[in-house]
């Protein structure tokens, strides 16, 4: 907070400084440009007055001159219009220097006579001149030359007698020297003036080299007619002001440089200029100062927000500044590494929502886990410690952690919440991983070398386990319905089995009580006593199959719906075995039946255990030829008894084995006998439900060997 | 095994030997049972518990007729009835099954087999086969 106000404060100086230069500057520029246009405007009005008068005084020079050509003019000779004139004018030209030349026309214009001053530049061709005849000789005549620069021509009437004009006497006279009195001006006042013709041809300037192009002045520019503003000729901005020369059509132009004329305004700006100047460097100086140390690292910082502001990644202001301003650059810089990091994360967590949603089998999904929040966390190791109804299963990247390391963890997901330790090499982070309903799966762990793991960290490694909580769920919801699917299937498969095999099964004892009973029914006189003892036999035979059969469908319908009841009881094994023999005297008739079980008493249902040795017992003469040997052995296995049933028939195959016990698999190589195929998954089952196990050994054409174990009852040690 | 004696063969009629193909011994027993007791020129030519077997003695048992079971351990009765035909084409066989379905009564009909039986019908079998026998 103390920062930020130090911060506004700086601003709120430099704005003030920078304010109050910006003003005074402008006031100045504002008082500067109204003396300048007052001064301007009495630079103009004082030039046209001096082009006026210059041009006044040209007029009287010529006015002059013309007075004297007319005396001239009066001269005798000249009035004859001989030749011999030309004496009289030599005589004028010399004691009068401001003719360069004397000519003497007659009344048509054509040359009589004529005298040049001998310092005339050049010589002039007498032509005749018919084109001012009538002008000359009415009144007289002011023009200029046809060369460049031209001269002033003035011409006056020649009259004999007076009033009569019989010719005319024309003079020619150098501009230059004409203008030589507005020269003697300019050099006193500094202007620059000249004489313009009535198109603004420059005639005469001080400048010769100017008078060797017939430059133009832009006589339109100047306001007014001919009266003064200010113009811009070349470079240089001029005040010009110009009067009218009514002798020969043109004018004289007076200019000045604007710089030059108002001079006295611009040295008043230029001490303002210096005052400012002084304020401006001295505010520059404590700009520069305050800059070094305040506004610089400010200007930095402010560039940096701006970046992060668009997203930018990997700003960093560095060390810069003093005091408030460095420790708000390093705050800005943890900021930025801040969010820098929360920005890789964030992606991380894209980049891993992305795979796990792929992931559709448990295995693959925990690999992916584990990885992510090794990533994720920047640690070394990752690992994530299922845990399962037989025991927890470790999956890990980077490290295999050690037994009391995972007995840890699995105390930690007991708490329900993160947890930070130490490991051997380093810190670890676990958090338990929880599905929606705050069921445990299993504690997701990471491993760092180098630096502890932050609040935050641990927090982001909390989201992302309860993340992974319920991808991990999805993808076992997903395991166990395709389980629960694939187990539908086979139900159906065995259902249709059932319907297709039992069926059968009942179809050939009913058959045969249907065929026998009828037999006897019809043939009863016939037949001999022995004869009708044997077809009852045999159809109380098949009647006892059928009941078999049933009780063995019912036994197993009840088993898959999970409705057996076990009821365990002590049992002396060697009983029921025996008792299990006896009712399965008929069909072990004319068989060796070996039988060695120790007087023992076991923990065991007597139903199932009676259905286990039965079918058991019955599977071994099915599948043996008659008359070869069964054996029944029982024996002690640690705290187990294991029983034996032994016979020497077909055997079976490894494969077959496989498929002994499941629901509805006969053995190919049954012949004749008959069965649902449900007996060894009855024996499975009920093997299963006391508490025992149960395997086969079996060798092709030699005979197989089933055995179960049950538990044997412990004798209480006697005190 | 039972030896049920021989009774009421009556010599005035062409006697026509019987193949009985039977996984099961009883339902062997009760086909010759009927067989005897219908009693008019049948009589069992011989018995046989499985497929392969009825192949292996079909030639010198040469029956008149071959009565099949179809579902046997081994080779099934359709397959069995398939072989025979190949060895005599024109060999009455019937099928005698507990399990009859009209895929399979189709299927035995291509095959060539004559007749198919269910083994409910035992007491009409003796004089379906008779008749197979005696176009008239």
């Amino acid at each position: 907070m103390r920062l930020r106000k130090r911060g506004l404060v700086a601003r709120l100086v430099l704005a003030v400084v920078v304010a109050g230069t910006l003003s005074a500057a402008l006031g100045a520029l504002l008082l500067h440009w109204t003396a300048r246009s007052t001064l301007r405007a009495e630079v103009v009005q004082r030039s046209s007055l001096v082009a006026h008068e210059l041009a006044i005084r040209l007029y009287g020079r010529v006015a002059n001159d013309l007075d004297t050509l007319q005396m001239v003019a009066a001269t005798h000779a000249v009035t004859q219009l001989v030749p011999e004139a030309a004496a009289e004018l030599r005589t004028v030209l010399r004691t009068s220097a401001t003719y360069d030349e004397l000519v003497l026309f007659d009344v048509r214009g054509r040359p009589v006579t004529a005298a040049a001053n001998a310092f005339a530049a050049e010589t002039v061709d007498y032509a005749g001149r018919p084109d001012i005849a009538d002008q000359a000789t009415a009144g007289g005549y002011v023009g200029l030359g046809d060369a460049f620069p031209p001269d002033l021509e003035m011409a006056v009437p020649v009259e004999n007698p007076p009033g009569t004009a019989v010719g005319f006497l024309l003079a020619r006279l150098p501009l230059e020297l004409l203008a030589a009195g507005i020269q003697q001006h300019d050099l006193r006042t500094g202007t620059t003036s000249f004489l313009v013709d009535g198109a603004g041809t420059v005639l005469v300037h001080p400048e010769r080299d100017r008078m060797v192009d017939r430059e133009r002045f832009p006589l339109e520019q100047l306001t007014d007619g001919h009266a003064g503003t200010t113009i811009v000729v070349g470079v240089n901005r001029l005040i010009a002001a110009s009067a009218p020369l009514e002798a020969f059509g043109g004018a004289v132009v007076l200019t000045q440089d604007e710089r030059i004329a108002l001079q006295p305004v611009s040295r008043r700006l230029l001490d303002l200029g210096a005052i400012l100047g002084v304020v401006l460097v001295t505010t520059m100086l404590a700009v520069s100062l305050a800059g070094g140390w305040l506004l610089r690292p400010l200007g930095q910082l402010l560039e940096a927000v701006h970046r992060l502001g668009r997203g930018e990644r990997g700003v960093r202001v560095g060390r810069s500044g003093t005091g408030e301003i460095a420790l708000l650059a390093g705050e800005f810089d943890r900021m930025a590494e801040t969010l820098d990091r929360r920005d890789a994360q964030l992606t991380e967590l894209q980049r891993l929502s992305l795979l796990v949603n792929a992931a559709v089998d448990c295995d693959g999904l925990t690999d992916d886990l584990v990885r992510g929040a090794r990533s994720l966390l920047q640690s070394e190791a990752a690992a994530f410690v299922a845990l399962r109804d037989d025991g927890p299963a470790v999956t890990a990247v980077g490290t295999v952690l050690d037994a009391p390391l995972v007995q840890e963890l699995v105390e930690v997901s007991t708490n329900g919440a993160a947890h930070v330790s130490a490991v051997p090499d380093g810190q670890a982070l676990s958090v338990p991983v929880t599905t929606l309903t705050g069921a445990t799966l299993g504690v997701l762990t990471t491993v760092r070398r180098a630096g502890d793991f932050t609040d935050e960290e641990v927090r982001l490694a909390t989201a992302f386990a309860a993340f992974a909580g319920v991808a991990l769920d999805n993808a076992r919801r997903l395991e166990l319905e395709q389980a629960l699917v694939n187990e539908l299937q086979e139900s159906v498969e065995r259902r249709r089995m059932l319907i297709g095999g039992v069926s059968h099964e009942f179809r050939t004892p009913l058959t045969c009580i249907a065929g026998f009973s009828s037999e006897l029914q019809e043939r009863w006189d016939e037949l001999a006593s022995d004869e009708r003892e044997l077809l009852l036999a045999k159809i109380h035979q098949h009647a006892d199959e059928l009941d078999h059969l049933v009780t063995q469908l019912l036994e197993f319908a009840a088993t898959e719906r999970g409705r057996t009841s076990t009821t365990i009881s002590v049992v002396r094994l060697a009983d029921i075995v025996q008792q299990e023999i006896a009712s399965l005297a008929p069909l072990l008739a004319g068989r060796p039946v070996s039988v060695t079980v120790p007087h023992t008493e076991v923990l065991a249902d007597p139903r199932m255990l009676r259905g286990v040795l039965n079918n058991l017992i019955s599977n071994a003469v099915k599948y043996s030829l008659p008359g070869t040997p069964i054996t029944i052995h029982a024996e002690h296995s640690g705290d187990a008894i294991r029983i034996d049933v032994r016979d020497e028939g077909i055997g079976m195959s490894p494969a077959e084995i496989q498929l002994a016990f499941e629901p509805f698999w006969r053995a190919p190589a049954a012949r004749g006998e008959r069965g649902t195929g449900l007996g060894l998954a009855l024996v499975a089952e009920y093997v299963r439900a006391m508490g025992g196990m149960l395997r086969a050994t079996s060798e092709p054409g030699k005979g197989s060997t089933f055995s179960f174990t049950l538990r044997a009852r412990v004798r209480e040690a006697q005190p | 095994m039972i030896n049920m004696r021989e009774v009421g063969r009556e010599e005035h009629h062409t006697p026509f030997g019987a193949l009985i193909v039977d996984d099961e011994d009883d339902i062997r027993l009760l086909v010759r049972l009927a067989i005897q007791r219908w009693n008019r020129g049948l009589f069992v030519a011989a018995e046989v518990d499985d497929g392969e077997t009825a192949l292996d003695r079909i030639e010198n048992a040469d029956p008149a007729i071959v009565v099949l079971d179809q579902m046997m351990p081994g080779i099934d009765g359709l397959e069995t009835a398939t072989r025979i035909l190949e060895l005599r084409p024109h060999q009455p066989i019937v099928l005698f099954s507990a399990y009859l379905d009209p895929a399979i009564e189709r299927q035995a009909a291509e095959i060539g087999i004559a007749r198919c039986v269910h083994k409910r019908d035992l007491s009409s079998l003796p004089s379906i086969l008779y008749g197979l026998l005696s176009p008239s």
